[in-house]
C-alpha cells in the first residue's frame, strides 16, 4: 500500500457501539455488564488546543479553524452540544491528564492516518473524562479559506474528529473508486463521517450533511427534533435469518438527502430517526468494500456476503412517528 | 502490548512469539480509548503488517487497516480472508474504477489465496 492511498481518518471503531434505538454508530462502553452510550454528560464541553504550529499552520490559525469546525456542529439546529474553547496549552494531545486537547503531533508511523481521536475512561462509571484529538504532523496541512493543493484541509479533518469527539462513529455513506496505478479516491460522500477523506486539497469535507445532523441529533437531541422529524424501522434477513452490520440507506425523494445506518443486533433489527417526513426509497447493501473495523468492533461477525437490495415500494415517514416494521430480504452473493 | 504466537511470516522473520504496540490501554479504573487502533482477543487467529523504526518494538501499520481477521468458513472447509479492495486478484494492478457494494465478484478468500497474493505484492516467496 502507498502514500497515495486515500487515506483514512480513523479506522475503528473498537468497542461496543450499539444504542438501544439501534440507530447510527455511536460509541459504547461496558459498565458491569451494561452497555452504555459514550457521550458528554455536560456541555459545553471544554476543549485546549496546543500552542504549537506546524509548516503553514500556526497554533493561532489551528485553534481557529479547529474552533470554526466545533461551531459547525454547535450550529445544528436540532442538536444541543456545546463546545468552549478553553485556551491554549503546552501539553499534547494523548496525555492524560483529564483535558481534552487538540493539536500536531508527530507520528510517522501512522503512515495512513492523518489524524486521530481518543478517549479516557472512568471504567467504573461509564464517564467520559477527556477525549483527545492528535493530527498526523507528517502530513501537510493547510487552513486557506479555499483549500491549498497538496495539503490537506485542517478544518474538514478537524470536522470529522469532532464528530468522533462528540460521540459519532463512522457513516458508510461514501464511494470511493481504485486509481489508475493502485490507491483510492473518495467519489463523493454524504457524510463527514465516512471514513475515508477527500484528497488532499479538497474542502469538501467542511459541511455536514444529513446523516451527521441526524447522528449528532440523534445523540443529543434538542427542542422538536423528535416530534418534527420521523424515522424508519425494520430488520434485514437472508434466507429467512437475520443479519448483522446490513447498510441500511434511506434516501429522501423531496429532498434528494440520504441517512444511512445499519442492522445493529442478532434479530438483523435497525433504525434510522432524524428522517424529514415524506416518502423515502431503501437500499440495502454489504460493507464488503470497507475495512470492516471502521464501523464495528472486532468481535462482531459482519456478513457482508449479499447482493444490494431495495424494498419493492416507497417508504413514507410520518412525522413525529415511525414507519413501521419493515423487513428487507437480501440474497446471497 | 499484544503479543502473538506465528504460525508463519509473509515477509520477514521475528521469531515464533512476537510483540507489538498498539495504543490504549487500562491504568487502574481508566480506560484509554483510541478510535482506530484494532483490539484482539484470546485464540483469535489474524493476519497483521507490522512496521517498526530503529531498534524498536513494532507497531501495527495503519492502525485497524494493519489487521485481517481469519474466520473459519461457514461450512467449516477452511479459513478465510476478507481483502481490502485495493488488493489484485494476482501479480500486477488491480483495474481502475469505482468499487461497487455487493460485487459478487468481491468475496472472503481462502487465507492461502490471501498470502500468494500478498506474496505476489511483497515481490517473491517467504
Amino acid at each position: 500500500m502507498r502514500r497515495s492511498l486515500a487515506l483514512a481518518l480513523v479506522a475503528a471503531m473498537v468497542f461496543g457501539s450499539v444504542q438501544p434505538a439501534l440507530a447510527y454508530l455511536k460509541f459504547g462502553v461496558t459498565v458491569g455488564g451494561a452497555q452504555m452510550t459514550l457521550k458528554w454528560a455536560q456541555t459545553p464541553v471544554r476543549y485546549f488546543v496546543t500552542d504549537q504550529g506546524v509548516s503553514g499552520v500556526s497554533a493561532t490559525d489551528l485553534q481557529a479553524a479547529a474552533g470554526r469546525a466545533f461551531a459547525t456542529w454547535q450550529a445544528v439546529p436540532t442538536a444541543s452540544i456545546a463546545y468552549q474553547f478553553a485556551g491554549f496549552t503546552a501539553a499534547a494531545p494523548g496525555r492524560d491528564d483529564g483535558l481534552s486537547t487538540l493539536g500536531f503531533r508527530s507520528r510517522p508511523e501512522l503512515d495512513r492516518v492523518l489524524a486521530a481521536t481518543s478517549f479516557v475512561v472512568d471504567a467504573a462509571t461509564g464517564t467520559l473524562v477527556e477525549s483527545d484529538i492528535f493530527f498526523n504532523s507528517a502530513f501537510p496541512w493547510s487552513v486557506a479559506p479555499a483549500g491549498e493543493a497538496n495539503r490537506y484541509d485542517f478544518e474538514s479533518i478537524a470536522l470529522h474528529e469532532i464528530g468522533h469527539l462528540s460521540g459519532l462513529g463512522h457513516s458508510a455513506l461514501g464511494e470511493t473508486e481504485l486509481r489508475e496505478g493502485g490507491g483510492r479516491r473518495v467519489l463523493g460522500a454524504e457524510a463527514v463521517m465516512f471514513p475515508i477523506a477527500f484528497v488532499a486539497g479538497s474542502i469538501a469535507g467542511r459541511t455536514l450533511k444529513a446523516d451527521d445532523i441526524a447522528g449528532i441529533s440523534d445523540l443529543y437531541p434538542d427542542g422538536d427534533f423528535n416530534q418534527a422529524l420521523g424515522s424508519i424501522s425494520g430488520r434485514v434477513t437472508k434466507d429467512g435469518q437475520p443479519i448483522f452490520g446490513a447498510h441500511v440507506v434511506a434516501f429522501d425523494v423531496a429532498r434528494g438527502s440520504v441517512v444511512g445506518t445499519f442492522s445493529l443486533n442478532a434479530q438483523g433489527d435497525f433504525s434510522a430517526g432524524g428522517l424529514s417526513p415524506g416518502p423515502h426509497v431503501l437500499r440495502v447493501e454489504p460493507i464488503d468494500d470497507a475495512d470492516v473495523e471502521s464501523f464495528f468492533e472486532a468481535a462482531r461477525t459482519v456478513d457482508v456476503d449479499f447482493r444490494v437490495g431495495f424494498i419493492d415500494r416507497i417508504v413514507v415517514v410520518p412525522r413525529g412517528g415511525d414507519s413501521g416494521e419493515i423487513t428487507l430480504r437480501v440474497v446471497r452473493k | 502490548m499484544v503479543t502473538l504466537e506465528v504460525e508463519s511470516y509473509l515477509k520477514g522473520a521475528l521469531g515464533p512469539m512476537l510483540r507489538f504496540r498498539v495504543p490504549g490501554g487500562e491504568l487502574g479504573r481508566f480506560r484509554s480509548i483510541v478510535v482506530g487502533a484494532p483490539a484482539f482477543a484470546v485464540d483469535q487467529r489474524v493476519v497483521v503488517f507490522l512496521g517498526a523504526r530503529g531498534p524498536s518494538v513494532p507497531y501495527v501499520l495503519g492502525l485497524s487497516q494493519g489487521v485481517f481477521r481469519i474466520v473459519r468458513a461457514l461450512d467449516n472447509s477452511g479459513w478465510l480472508v476478507t481483502p481490502p479492495a485495493i488488493l489484485p486478484a494476482g501479480a500486477g494492478t488491480v483495474a481502475a474504477g469505482p468499487i461497487v457494494r455487493g460485487d459478487p465478484s468481491r468475496r472472503a478468500l481462502p487465507l492461502a489465496d490471501f498470502e500468494q497474493r500478498v506474496l505476489a505484492l511483497a515481490g517473491g516467496p517467504r
